[in-house]
């Protein structure tokens, strides 16, 4: 496991009137390795988890490992910094963070604060924009002058640029027209063939059902399900129940059940299940 | 009738390359049209011409009898209600109240009178128990919905969203396009949705698809919405109820319904 939640718990303003608990004594894992993703609805504590994998939040109970770094309640931040760079967190909209004159500059900004020569810097921001598809003709332009997709990618190759172990996703593709959103899917997706955990936020269930291998779902604050997305989507209605919109699959899947129509209830591709349908008409 | 006459408009951002190539086209009176295509295909800009926030540099614009000139141009607007993509650009007022309330004192209407206003107009999205509710404590869906009631007190005849639903979570995008259904269906109000959602230019009565500004097809969303090879091309999809009937389809499955429902009653 890269990480390891162990009964954490977080108060956002303790002892005030405005104290909210938006996790309770929370216990979860996340894969080396995996593609996770973090679904529940607004407000069930999914931003306040993910901010405790690179120490942004420490706990205000329990603890956790993050690549072998323990982190307890109400410890330093300051000794935490080296997680900052092996892990990667993308808020949501991160093309409001864009600041520098050119893209190339804004990309070298974090190699530069760990250190790194401006030389080695540039090469690495270079190496950077490839990977999220951004050629050499965009290095000296101004970021305001991108599209809101390109925008993005040059925020997420910030990210990259720390070649961080674990990417942590908020909601990446809101926002992004269908082309932008499956392009930026596959370059996540490719990341994570090449070694990279990534753990993403998401209110999609499209997104898990087509990228995910594993699934954390919250509600209130509380882990209701974690475990693989066949599991996910095969053996539970868990989110039926937590007001989740179901993808058109599974809307399909149950109106299917209810006519009492035979299928293949575990496959998530179309063409089979059509098939399935088929050979159910013959017995 | 047509409510909104387009002849053979034109436009350039940069005096180069056209946003809109000689767009034509007539939306009857109390339709609800939806027109899809990719990011930069030209379709919000549609939307800023009708209301004249973008000149066209050919053409003629014709909006419920008026055509679109200097003289015309206040009268034309009142007669549209937009709502934009960011619901956080959008809010103005301190609270759901004032943010309705806002359009109400830009037209002059007498205070004794708004609050009746805007409680109706809360009420028809939904949001009569957040009146006093600040825009943080809302979520997008909310939001939008506040920006819905606020075009709505205006009482346009057309109302026009322009990506309305596309930086919401799933919730907040059925909640929109819950109430854009019923406003379409109590109402007589022509309703354009500039949208990247498939599925909801599925349930719209015409829909038109665009491509390097221009129209490339129009018509009922069944038959346009069906030309996977077209759609393809221009990176758009095809929704899900054609996905089943085709994937029925090739196991030599026929059936003649176009709705998921319809479809497996049929099975």
């Amino acid at each position: 496991m890269i990480i390891q939640v162990e009964k954490l718990s977080y108060e956002y303003s303790p002892n005030s009137v405005f104290a909210y608990h938006a996790l309770k004594d929370v216990t979860t894992s996340v894969r080396e390795g995996s593609f996770t993703a973090i679904v529940g609805a607004t407000g069930s504590g999914k931003s306040t988890l993910v901010q405790h994998f690179n120490a942004l939040i420490t706990p205000t109970g329990g603890s956790l490992t993050v690549d072998g770094k323990l982190i307890v309640a109400n410890q330093k931040v300051k000794e935490l910094k080296p997680l900052r760079k092996k892990v990667g967190l993308v808020f949501q909209f991160p093309e409001y963070q864009l600041f520098e004159e050119t893209i190339l500059k804004d990309v070298m900004f974090g190699p530069l604060n760990f250190g790194v020569t401006v030389d080695d810097a540039r090469a690495i921001a270079q190496e950077s924009l490839i990977r999220v598809g951004l050629d050499s003709t965009f290095y000296e332009r101004s970021p305001l002058e991108l599209s809101g997709g390109q925008k993005r990618r040059v925020a997420i190759a910030g990210i990259l640029a720390l070649s961080p172990k674990i990417l942590v996703l908020d909601e990446p593709t809101a926002g992004l027209d269908p082309e932008g959103s499956a392009s930026m899917m596959s370059l996540f997706q490719n990341l994570n063939a090449s070694g990279t955990t990534i753990i993403m936020i998401t209110h999609d269930l499209n997104h898990v059902l087509n990228y995910a291998t594993d699934v954390i779902m919250l509600d209130q604050g509380v882990v209701v399900f974690e475990g693989s997305k066949e599991t996910f989507f095969n053996e539970t209605d868990l989110h039926e129940d937590y007001g989740l919109v179901k993808p058109p699959l599974l809307e399909l899947r149950s109106l299917l059940k209810e006519a009492k129509i035979s299928f293949n209830a575990h496959t998530l591709d179309i063409n089979i299940l059509a098939q399935s349908i088929k050979e159910g008409k013959h017995d | 009738m047509s409510i909104i006459e387009i002849k053979n408009i034109s436009f350039s951002y940069n005096n180069v390359d056209l946003a809109l190539n000689d767009v034509s086209l007539s939306i009857p009176q109390g339709n609800y049209v939806t027109i899809v295509g990719h990011n930069g295909s030209g379709k919000s800009t549609i939307a800023k011409c009708i209301i004249g926030l973008l000149q066209t540099s050919q053409g003629e614009i014709i909006v419920d009898g008026l055509t679109l000139n200097n003289e015309n141009i206040d009268a034309i607007r009142s007669k549209v209600g937009l709502v934009f993509q960011n619901p956080d650009n959008q809010f103005i007022g301190s609270t759901v109240k004032d943010d309705i309330a806002f359009g109400l004192e830009n037209h002059r209407v007498d205070p004794k009178l708004m609050d009746e206003i805007i409680d109706r107009f809360a009420k028809a999205v939904n949001m009569s128990d957040y009146l006093n509710f600040e825009p943080t404590k809302l979520s997008g869906g909310q939001k939008q919905r506040v920006a819905i009631a606020g075009a709505l007190s205006m009482t346009p005849k057309i109302l026009i969203l322009d990506e309305a639903t596309s930086m919401l979570d799933p919730k907040g995008k059925s909640e929109v396009n819950d109430l854009v259904k019923q406003l379409h269906s109590q109402t007589n109000m022509t309703i354009i949705s500039i949208t990247h959602d498939i599925e909801e230019a599925y349930q719209s009565d015409i829909v038109y698809v665009m491509n390097e500004g221009r129209i490339i097809e129009f018509g009922d969303p069944k038959d346009i919405l069906a030309k996977e090879v077209l759609l393809k091309s221009i990176k758009l999809d095809i929704p899900f109820a054609l996905k089943f009937k085709f994937a029925l389809n090739k196991v030599g499955i026929i059936v003649d319904d176009t709705s998921l429902e319809g479809m497996v009653k049929e099975l």
